[in-house]
């Protein structure tokens, strides 16, 4: 699966960390686009203070992904989908997209549990979308009309009920049996 | 010695049993100095001819102290009455205070100063300058000159009246004397009684000294002798005795904790149930408000409320400590802030002893009977309406914002109580506030939880709701185990440590002694503290 | 290469073939100053030493090399790779013979590296020595102190974490270890204070790496470890330990977590130098935000000067967090204005952000409704019904059961030791009657 082929280079690339002086800077901007997608903030913001300064200074990629690791460490939708929209080498084409699915897909979830109504207004302003964007992306929404602005009400996804495990049920047969006797 | 206004009793007793909690004193002193009463609605003269002696005393000079309105008056009284006792300081004192306020009153207004109505900072001023003189007012007799004089300058504006009250030098010399030549008697009888070796005579006369010394004002010795006589009791209802004079002066001096165990030891005595029932009944009844008293103080109301309660008003009668309104009107606010429904209803309304005490206070029967009706808007209108009369009183005054707000807290819970919902604008017209002041008091009932509801601001709406039993067990089960987890690992780990002997042991160049400038270094850096050494 | 060495040499050769370690262990110690004067040819005798079979040997050669870095200035790679190598193919049996030596050497490696700035690069190092050096793996030793300290400097915890998250259940100490050494070494003078200094710095390092990845609770847990081990003295590190202790604990609890009595220190030393913290405490207490943002400010200088101004704004915004949980237990629904005005932030905007933040991070359950301005405040949907949390409790029980099981055990070696028996049963020495029963109170078996 993705997330796997993800964790597997993020480990080679710790490695190599803990045992190379000189990592190249397309290797830290790849930990940390990787520690993002995997929502690792608290060592994203570690790699970011160990990374040399000088690297900092001469990559502009780099500086770029940090721009994404602080509006993500600040729940900052708007910046950080705002920053998205930059020109990603060959490299970081992947991760950062995988990113951008994950954390739209993170923001409509949030929306959906956290929010009664909210103005259109600021959701495109949250989410960085485009008023047709947003229309297809929470098609089952209600929309309302108040004044001259729009409010939408979220929808709930449910989530998938959990089943209990074999040997939680032996477990639990094992305590009804201890109590009927 | 404290700065506020005590009653000069106080200045005299030096013995370190004197005052209860002086702290304590000091406070509640703070915020009379802060009150100032405009409206007392009583009647000064009938309120102080319901006490004799240092009880009449106290009361006028607490009145004097918060009640610019009658402040005057209140001295009058007081001096007039004074005179009749041997309390030469406490005549003194009160005159200096009078000159002192008259002066102030005359430095203003004269005409309204005369006519005895004073205006409000005026009146504040005076008290104030009254009573921060009052600091300095130890019985000092060089100040009598001053005094003369003062009263003298002032013969022009107010009338014939101040020459009535000019300071008596003669009286004070005479009853000096009167009084140590009575002293001189009584001691001598007293050790010829001793001589003689008879119990009775010397329990007496015992007795009779320690009354001398309350007349004069000097409680400490009133307690020393009264306590004496201990040893010569040869019967229990002298014991008893002894226990409700000891109890009396005790109440004077304001120890509360001395006068609850005396009060214990008088209803232990063995032989407590000789004598006429009559008699008997006294006692107890006086014990009673003696211990409600003292609860009161302590701030124990339900247990103060409960000792006024069963009092029994056809032997209630001592002028010396409390009067029947004072009984009815403390237990009945102690009652009303402490019991809840079934008892209130039990053991004040329903109840025929205490029906005759209330009968003295009309205001506060109907106060009990609306707040159990429910009405608590007119409840707490009514309430409004005596609190000047309260705060006037001694002994309850320090206690009336408490008492106040425990009623007022619990008129809320009973309001809310039959309800699943409840519109917080009529409980705001109920209880004659604002919504939004409501909503911060019943904000703090939740969170003391005496309610349980939770608000809805945006319709204002107060909703009931119910702990969920079995959610709140598995939260506290799991959180058990995790704290039990945690103890448990510290205790395995603090057992390693004391295994391998980790001690930071205190070696020279280690930080013994509190400055230590190289402080601000922190452990994160590369330099380790100075423990290193290595 | 000098005759002197080559003695060495010959000496570490023979008594290792022969495997007399302990002989070879005690008699080492002598040659280090030799080794530490002859610091530009210690390579040479590198490579007539074999690391496997030699061990000992090549153990001294380095605690030499670490020595005399102030003179020989090595390249810091060569260190590193060798301090690799040595921890990969050592031999952990003939180690045991020369623990406190392998302690020293970890110290003087660690001391180095933060020196060149490399810290990074000795974390994976340090890991290895421990693995090979504890005799348990609940086991503390002076290196995990170390360890802990090269994390922080590098900024790389992800190694150091596991060691952390294993609870101890026994220390090995340098004074435990070297007993019978102590006599030979007489340039390494054995501060009993050490070894409290490394427990020490382990909790108090570790408790800031909790702090940096915000794991709250378990930073608490070792800073109070920290501040509650027995002292006679106050040491600086306790001191600053407890300044963090006060602040993750107004962001755990709230107020000050409770301290056992038995930490006198405390009350002694450590309260009157930490003014600051405990007026934070204090103004902490009134819920005021407002009060606390002013007073923060006041001392911003004192706390940046300890590294704690990170910390101070982290109980700030705990401060925010905590009344709004309080509103979560009062109001059913409020406006966001009046949010903002009860818990004294700045605007309605702002109180949303806090609220939406806090719904993420699952620190309240609420709901947010724009067109009116309010918010809905749920309770915990929690219902304990499902199988998720029926095997979270099922754990606890089972994590609890093995704490058990070993306080135990403990207590059975306790108990059947016989200096214990003895000092127990000597004060009952009057009472005949009771003896027999003392000596089988504590049969296990009950």
């Amino acid at each position: 699966m993705q997330e796997d082929s993800y964790s597997t280079t993020l480990c080679q690339l710790e490695n190599e960390e803990l045992e190379n002086t000189a990592m190249s800077a397309e290797n830290y901007q790849q930990m940390l686009a990787i520690y993002l997608y995997l929502n690792n903030l608290a060592n994203a913001k570690m790699l970011w203070m160990r990374i040399p300064d000088n690297l900092k200074d001469q990559n502009k990629e780099l500086d770029q992904i940090n721009l994404l690791n602080i509006a993500l460490q600040h729940s900052n939708y708007s910046d950080f989908f705002k920053h998205m929209k930059y020109e990603w080498s060959e490299h970081n084409k992947a991760i950062i997209n995988d990113l951008l699915v994950s954390k739209r897909e993170e923001l409509f979830n949030l929306t959906a549990s956290a929010y009664v109504s909210i103005y259109e207004q600021n959701l495109i302003e949250m989410a960085q979308m485009t008023p047709e964007e947003l229309k297809s992306a929470c098609f089952d929404w209600t929309r309302e009309q108040d004044g001259d602005k729009y409010i939408l009400i979220p929808k709930i996804r449910e989530s998938a009920p959990r089943v209990a495990s074999d040997d939680q049920l032996l477990k639990l047969t094992e305590f009804v049996s201890f109590l009927e006797n | 010695m404290p700065v506020l206004p005590m009653p000069p009793l106080l200045q005299n007793a030096v013995e370190p049993m004197q005052v209860d909690a002086p702290p304590n004193e000091d406070n509640e002193n703070n915020e009379e100095l802060q009150i100032v009463v405009e409206n007392p609605t009583i009647d000064l003269e009938v309120y102080a001819n319901q006490y004799t002696g240092i009880a009449r005393l106290d009361r006028l000079i607490y009145v004097a102290d918060v009640c610019p309105l009658f402040a005057l008056e209140a001295l009058k009284m007081a001096i007039t009455y004074v005179q009749s006792t041997y309390n030469v300081k406490v005549y003194q004192m009160l005159h200096k205070r009078l000159s002192d306020l008259q002066a102030a009153n005359g430095a203003g207004n004269a005409a309204a100063a005369a006519a005895g109505a004073v205006g409000g900072e005026q009146a504040a001023a005076a008290a104030a300058a009254a009573a921060a003189v009052a600091v300095a007012a130890l019985p000092d007799i060089a100040a009598q000159p001053a005094a003369a004089a003062a009263a003298a300058a002032q013969g022009n504006s107010a009338g014939g009246e101040k020459d009535a009250f000019a300071y008596d030098a003669v009286w004070v010399d005479t009853k000096v004397k009167k009084a140590a030549l009575k002293l001189e008697k009584l001691d001598s009888d007293l050790k010829n009684y001793k001589s003689n070796s008879i119990k009775e005579s010397i329990r007496r006369g015992h007795d009779d000294l320690a009354d001398h010394y309350l007349s004069c004002g000097d409680l400490t010795n009133a307690l020393k002798c009264y306590s004496r006589a201990r040893d010569y009791c040869t019967s229990g209802k002298h014991v008893v005795n002894m226990c409700l004079n000891v109890i009396k002066v005790s109440i004077y001096l304001k120890n509360w904790a001395h006068v609850m165990s005396y009060i214990s030891k008088a209803e232990s005595t063995p032989d407590f149930s000789e004598g006429s029932k009559e008699a008997n009944a006294q006692v107890h009844t006086r014990l009673e408000c003696a211990a409600g008293l003292a609860e009161l103080q302590q701030k124990k109301y339900k247990a103060a409320a409960k000792h006024f309660l069963s009092a029994n008003f056809d032997h209630c009668d001592f002028p010396e400590m409390i009067s029947t309104s004072n009984v009815a009107v403390y237990g009945g606010l102690c009652a009303l802030a402490t019991f809840d429904r079934q008892e209130l209803k039990r053991l004040v309304i329903a109840s025929t002893s205490f029906k005759l005490f209330l009968e003295l206070e009309p205001q506060l029967r109907d106060i009990i009977f609306k707040f159990y009706e429910s009405k608590y808007a007119n409840c707490l209108t009514l309430l409004d309406e005596i609190r000047d009369n309260l705060l006037v009183d001694m002994y309850i005054a320090p206690h009336v914002s408490t008492l106040y707000t425990k009623i007022r807290n619990r008129a809320l819970i009973q309001y809310f109580s039959p309800y699943m919902s409840a519109d917080m604008h009529k409980m705001a017209i109920a209880f004659n506030s604002t919504v939004g002041d409501l909503e911060n008091e019943v904000m703090q009932l939740i969170l003391d939880g005496q309610i349980q509801a939770r608000i809805d601001s945006h319709n204002k709406i107060l909703y009931a709701k119910e702990a969920d039993q079995r959610n709140s067990t598995f939260e506290r089960a799991l959180l058990m185990g995790k704290q039990y987890q945690r103890h448990t690992r510290m205790l395995i780990l603090r057992a390693a440590m004391l295994k391998s002997h980790i001690h930071v042991k205190s070696v020279s160049r280690d930080t013994g002694s509190n400055h230590g400038a190289e402080l601000c270094v922190s452990a994160g850096s590369s330099t380790t503290t100075p423990l290193a050494r290595i | 290469m000098g005759s002197a060495l080559e003695n060495y040499v010959n000496q570490v050769r023979t008594l290792s073939a022969a495997g007399s370690y302990r002989e070879l262990a005690d008699e080492l110690p002598e040659s280090l100053s030799l080794l530490v004067r002859n610091w530009s040819i210690l390579d040479n005798v590198l490579e007539t030493l074999d690391m496997q079979q030699h061990t000992l040997g090549v153990l001294y050669v380095l605690l030499g090399k670490l020595h005399s870095v102030a003179s020989s200035n090595p390249e810091p790679t060569q260190i590193i790779q060798l301090m690799r190598d040595f921890v990969q193919r050592s031999n952990a049996e003939q180690l045991r013979f020369a623990v406190c030596p392998f302690y020293e050497t970890c110290h003087l490696f660690t001391d180095f590296l933060v020196q060149k700035n490399l810290s990074i690069l000795g974390i994976k190092v340090l890991s290895r020595a421990i693995e090979q050096i504890r005799q348990l793996d609940t086991q503390l030793t002076p290196i995990h102190a170390d360890l802990c300290q090269l994390s922080l400097k590098a900024k790389h915890f992800n190694v150091v974490l596991p060691f952390l998250d294993t609870d101890i259940t026994d220390i090995s100490t340098v004074a435990a270890e070297c007993k019978n050494q102590q006599q030979q070494q007489p340039q390494h003078t054995l501060d009993a204070n050490n070894d409290a200094k490394y427990f020490l710095l382990y909790y108090y390092y570790g408790g800031m790496i909790y702090t940096a990845v915000k794991n709250y609770e378990r930073a608490l847990y070792f800073f109070e470890v920290c501040i509650t081990t027995p002292a006679m003295a106050m040491s600086h590190i306790m001191l600053e330990a407890y300044k963090k202790f006060l602040m993750v604990s107004l962001i755990v609890e709230g107020k000050i977590a409770y301290i056992p009595k038995n930490a006198q220190v405390i009350g002694r030393f450590m309260k009157p130098l930490a003014n600051h913290y405990h007026d934070l405490v204090n103004v902490y207490d009134n819920s005021s935000s407002e009060e606390l943002r002013i007073l923060i400010l006041k001392y911003s200088e004192a706390f940046t000067r300890d590294n704690n101004m990170g910390l101070a704004k982290q109980v700030a915004t705990s401060l925010y967090k905590r009344n709004i949980q309080r509103l979560t237990k009062t109001f059913l629904t409020l406006s966001l204005s009046d949010v903002a005005s009860r818990v004294q932030l700045p605007s309605a905007a702002e109180a949303e952000r806090y609220i939406l933040n806090m719904i993420k991070s699952g620190e309240i359950f609420a709901s947010i409704n724009q067109k009116d301005g309010m918010v809905l405040f749920k309770d915990d949907p929690e219902q304990y019904n499902l199988p998720d949390m029926f095997l979270n409790v099922q754990t606890n029980i089972t994590q609890v059961l093995d704490l058990v099981k070993q306080i135990n055990k403990m207590e059975e070696e306790i108990i059947l030791n016989p200096m214990y028996v003895k000092k127990a049963l000597g004060s009952q020495d009057d009472d005949l009657a009771s003896q027999h029963p003392k000596t089988y109170s504590g049969d296990p078996t009950d």
